[in-house]
């Protein structure tokens, strides 16, 4: 019946859109069936962003100032807004967990297969994380395979489609959605159309504000706890080392738990991210954060220092682990 | 019957495919992590080949692993270590690799290197092994009765000092911290120069602390903030407040220029010294009440699981260890012997009749003292040298600099207990 209205409603946008298909039936995340709706447009796939972010424990933020989203610490160029629901490209909502997507065209499913630390790796450019240790799981083998480094997609939408092609579509309230998955031309314009509700999980940002006194920020995922304590901004080390022209130090004192039952080796990689979404590693040379392996219930503590614009505001710090989904600490709220 | 003889061809075929490669099935490859650049590189290499030619059935790769920018990724050996626990986690670490003894701490709680108990028969460490090891060095190897890693690049922190300046002063290298301040305040009030010029970090406060007869860690605590301590912080903002002394990050090319008249180093720097200084130069032990001379540099661990290539590494870290070869790394490096025997024979010491100081290191390894082996120790000498700066270029109070840096040290290593 879904399927029905959907070509239904694609039928009466052929007007404004060509390539327009059905959504896919099912989604599945490390072959795990999850709730979340997946579109196909233009032979490409977009999947609700919050839902995909729900269950990755990982961050989804809608930046309407520069008319971007982040998912997971990355910038996604391709995404449609509707009805105040995020719909990210599959493909690009792949590459920022590291994993792939394979969509099997007989019985409409797609699947996502979550790495996260990869995705850090890929963000961020400090030493290689090995790819060994891994458990990516494998969807049955006659699937079309979609990678986020080899543009063979198969089925699912076109290698050559450039992203740049929605970067004008501005994520707001006049972004010309009319309906679930049926987007408009980024030229069109449409009068009439009531204001769908933004979502409150994608109200960010615009307030970010000079702070005062900073209160702890604390986030956990299965195996870690991560508290930032205090944040400061300041121009030189007490060294001397000073930031670069134009830039200033974000200061994170943070302490991070293992909360789980097992020991862990490699405790992740913090990162820091902006409002306009560029993700910074943190200078290791002048922090004060020695990786070390945490028994279960051990604690590390230190500072972690990051170099960004002056005019810059840190939003996230987002620690990277093996094996985990990002763990996002917002510093804002 | 074309079938029969079509089988029993590629019967035969298999066969010789599978008895060709069996001889070079038979290497044994193993990966080497270390972080030693330049010639101490050379020097690796050079050894590393030797042994090859020694054991032709082992095949030794070494990787070198060098940070391409110190203020983004941290010095060579912080990205060394990093390599090693990332590698641990996804299950490719190297087979042997350069590790400090708080690294170890880590590595042994996990069971992620091998005993050297663990090795038997022909290949099992001798107890003339194990004493010809300067007991200091062994000692900080040891955990739980069993060695884990062996003491490979070693240096140990003396004071280097102007001799031609002294001679000029009538005076005499410092004994003690006092005479240190009294020395100091001649050559500041005489040339206008600093007595002592040092980097402003943990080790300068630790070599003073310790030769004071204080402790950084004590029982699992942090101890640094006793009286010793805060003396320790104290003389430093006193020296430094009066121009006797002077921080800096460029204190070694300031005495090679002649802008200080000491410092104090490891026994690392001999080697270029030789070329760098122009003037007569002296090298004497650390100046202090008690004999207790920290010492810095790495050990060598087995991370391997796979036997064969345990055993592999194990006869490379025995073969460095031979005393012709200690000797050899020593004097093309400038780090210290590791061993009595390779310290004491003739060779080492016609060596060291040529290279003024290296004695002084050697002399001083009898004192030795290792730095903590607690796996909070390197965030923990981070919050020391935090302390120094917070004393000495913002003038906080020394009790209380020392006292902020031990309270931040014991919660860590409550974390880590």
């Amino acid at each position: 019946m879904k399927k029905t209205a959907l070509l239904i409603a694609a039928l009466l946008m052929i007007p404004f859109l060509s390539g327009i298909s059905e959504a896919a039936n099912s989604l599945y995340l490390n072959n795990s069936k999850i709730a979340g709706r997946v579109l196909v447009i233009d032979g490409s796939s977009y999947i609700s962003a919050e839902s995909l972010a729900e269950k990755l424990r990982t961050h989804v933020a809608f930046f309407p100032s520069s008319g971007t989203v982040v998912f997971n610490g990355r910038h996604i160029k391709d995404f449609i807004k509707a009805n105040g629901v995020i719909y990210i490209s599959a493909k690009e909502a792949s590459a920022a967990v590291g994993g792939m997507i394979k969509f099997n065209s007989q019985t409409r499913d797609l699947y996502i297969s979550a790495n996260p630390s990869k995705a850090s790796a890929v963000s961020s450019s400090n030493t290689p994380i090995p790819s060994a240790g891994y458990s990516i799981p494998s969807p049955p083998s006659s699937m079309v395979t979609e990678t986020s480094q080899q543009p063979s997609y198969g089925s699912i939408g076109s290698s050559s489609r450039p992203s740049s092609r929605f970067s004008s579509i501005r994520p707001s309230h006049s972004d010309g959605i009319l309906r679930d998955g049926l987007r408009m031309p980024s030229n069109a314009t449409i009068s009439g159309v009531p204001a769908p509700p933004e979502s409150p999980s994608f109200k960010r940002i615009h307030e970010i504000q000079q702070r005062g006194n900073f209160s702890p920020k604390s986030g956990k995922n299965a195996v870690f706890s991560v508290t930032v304590n205090d944040m400061e901004e300041i121009g030189s080390m007490k060294n001397g080392v000073s930031a670069s022209a134009g830039k200033k130090y974000i200061v994170l004192y943070i302490s991070q738990q293992n909360i789980s039952k097992d020991p862990q080796i490699y405790t992740g990689k913090f990162t820091l991210m902006d409002e306009h979404s560029r993700v910074y590693d943190y200078l290791e040379g002048l922090s004060n954060y020695w990786l070390a392996i945490l028994k279960p219930g051990g604690s590390n503590y230190g500072y972690i220092v990051f170099e960004v614009p002056a005019d810059e505001h840190p939003v996230y710090l987002v620690l990277n682990a093996m094996n985990q989904p990002p763990l996002s600490i917002d510093l804002i709220h | 019957m074309l079938k029969i003889l079509s089988m029993i061809l590629v019967c035969l075929f298999a066969s010789a495919m599978l008895a060709v490669p069996a001889s070079a099935s038979e290497k044994v490859n193993i990966e080497m992590w270390h972080a030693m650049k330049a010639e101490k590189n050379d020097a690796l290499e050079s050894l590393v080949n030797r042994f090859m030619k020694e054991n032709p059935d082992i095949s030794v790769t070494t990787k070198l692993i060098k940070s391409p920018d110190p203020k983004m990724y941290g010095n060579d050996y912080a990205c060394l270590y990093r390599n090693i626990i990332q590698g641990l986690a996804g299950g490719t670490p190297p087979d042997i690799a350069q590790v400090y003894e708080n690294w170890t701490t880590q590595f042994v709680m996990i069971g992620a290197v091998t005993p050297f108990s663990h090795f038997k028969g022909a290949d099992a460490i001798t107890q003339a092994e194990i004493n010809d090891i300067f007991p200091s060095f062994r000692n900080a190897c040891s955990f739980n009765g069993d060695m884990y890693a062996m003491p490979f690049n070693k240096s140990i922190y003396v004071m280097y000092y102007n001799k031609a300046l002294f001679s000029k002063l009538g005076i005499n290298p410092p004994k003690t911290w006092e005479e240190v301040k009294a020395v100091s305040k001649k050559i500041y009030e005489s040339e206008g120069i600093p007595g002592l010029e040092f980097t402003p970090s943990v080790d300068i406060f630790g070599n003073i602390l310790y030769t004071s007869g204080g402790e950084f860690i004590r029982n699992g605590s942090a101890v640094f903030n006793d009286a010793k301590g805060i003396a320790a912080m104290n003389y430093l903002r006193e020296m430094t407040e009066n121009n006797y002394a002077a921080y800096s990050y460029s204190s070694y090319k300031d005495f090679v220029g002649g802008k200080a008249g000491f410092i104090i180093e490891t026994t690392s720097r001999i080697g270029a010294l030789k070329n760098d200084c122009k003037f007569n130069y002296g090298i004497t032990f650390v100046p202090g009440e008690k004999k207790a001379y920290l010492y810095a540099g790495t050990n060598l661990a087995i991370f391997s699981q796979d036997e064969a290539k345990k055993l592999a590494s194990w006869k490379l870290i025995r073969f460095l260890n031979r005393k012709e070869n200690n000797i050899e790394l020593a004097e093309r490096t400038g780090y210290l012997p590791t061993t009595l025997s390779a310290s004491e024979s003739p060779e080492y010491k016609k060596f060291i009749s040529s290279n003024p100081g290296y004695e002084t290191g050697i002399q001083a390894l009898k004192y030795g003292v290792s730095q903590p082996d607690t796996a909070a120790w390197e965030s923990i000498r981070g919050f020391i040298t935090d302390a120094v700066m917070n004393s000495l270029a913002e003038g906080q109070d020394a009790e209380e600099a020392v006292n902020a840096a031990a309270e931040y040290s014991n919660d860590l290593l409550k974390g880590f207990k």
